[in-house]
């Protein structure tokens, strides 16, 4: 058998990359669109993700975490490829990510909204949650939809990250905190 | 609207958004969920990081890959198919 220039692999493996692999594109996609803000290189992402796995198959073992096996592939495509594309306000690396945002969130750390802020937050619109996701700096937006939306365990978004899972856990604390912040300032500003 | 992010008791922070994701371990839990019990601004952070939890799920759950990334992908692979059928041939 010819080898292809993205690995060969049996009719079995093929078969199972489709039956199986397939399965997670809705999920990888709207992950990918939400780490590249933008449809045209969502599809991009996603493709390239795939094709990528396509050629590691071979490696895949069969048993573990294929669902986290191709969400590592689409996080590192996108943080090699995608990431200076973006125009997020935080471009730099893990540890200058610790402080980001710090002083803004104690600005406004000190007055609680009680049950009324839920009653609140419950009139925004779907498009304004939208916005002040994607309003997230990356590697919090990465995290909350891998939480949130994909259903991942800490343990899970620590491996497709690679970070910590303390690190997972602080950031997807923060993560919360900046979209709550985000949201209130939605309205007090009274932009709905 | 007032400002948000009430400095919940600060040691919980990070606890309380784990039993949001509910990965905390069982004594842990225990102790965290007595603890919302007698302190209102903890509780109202669990309740509202909760019902933004599901907010962001509900508002993204539904988007679906483009028909053509399908498409492309299966093409792709039909594609090293043919290729691998020609060279058995």
């Amino acid at each position: 058998m010819k080898q292809s220039p993205k690995g060969s692999l049996s009719p079995e493996l093929k078969q199972r990359f489709e039956d199986e692999a397939l399965l997670y594109l809705d999920m990888l996609y709207r992950t990918a669109l939400r780490m590249t803000k933008s449809a045209p290189d969502a599809q991009d992402l996603v493709q390239e993700t795939y094709a990528k796995a396509y050629a590691a198959f071979h490696r895949f073992e069969a048993g573990t975490n294929l669902k986290a096996w191709l969400f590592r592939i689409l996080t590192n495509t996108f943080i090699t490829n995608y990431r200076k594309k973006q125009r997020d306000p935080y471009q730099g690396g893990s540890d200058e990510l610790v402080d980001w945002n710090l002083t803004r969130a104690s600005s406004n750390a000190s007055l609680g909204l009680k049950s009324a802020e839920i009653e609140a937050l419950d009139l925004i619109t779907d498009k304004r949650i939208l916005d002040a996701l994607l309003d997230l700096p990356e590697e919090f937006r990465i995290v909350i939809y891998l939480a949130d939306v994909e259903g991942f365990s800490y343990k899970e978004i620590s491996e497709i990250m690679e970070t910590p899972i303390g690190t997972v856990m602080s950031r997807l604390h923060r993560a919360r905190k900046i979209l709550r912040e985000l949201l209130a300032d939605y309205l007090v500003s009274g932009v709905e | 609207m007032t400002n948000v992010n009430p400095r919940c008791c600060p040691d919980l922070a990070e606890k309380i958004s784990a039993l949001v994701d509910d990965e905390l371990i069982e004594t842990i839990k225990n102790e965290v969920i007595v603890h919302l019990n007698i302190c209102d601004e903890c509780s109202e952070t669990y309740e509202v990081e909760l019902f933004l939890k599901k907010k962001v799920y509900e508002t993204n759950k539904d988007i679906q890959a483009p028909q053509n990334v399908l498409t492309w992908i299966r093409e792709v692979l039909l594609i090293i198919n043919y290729t691998d059928t020609d060279s058995d041939d």
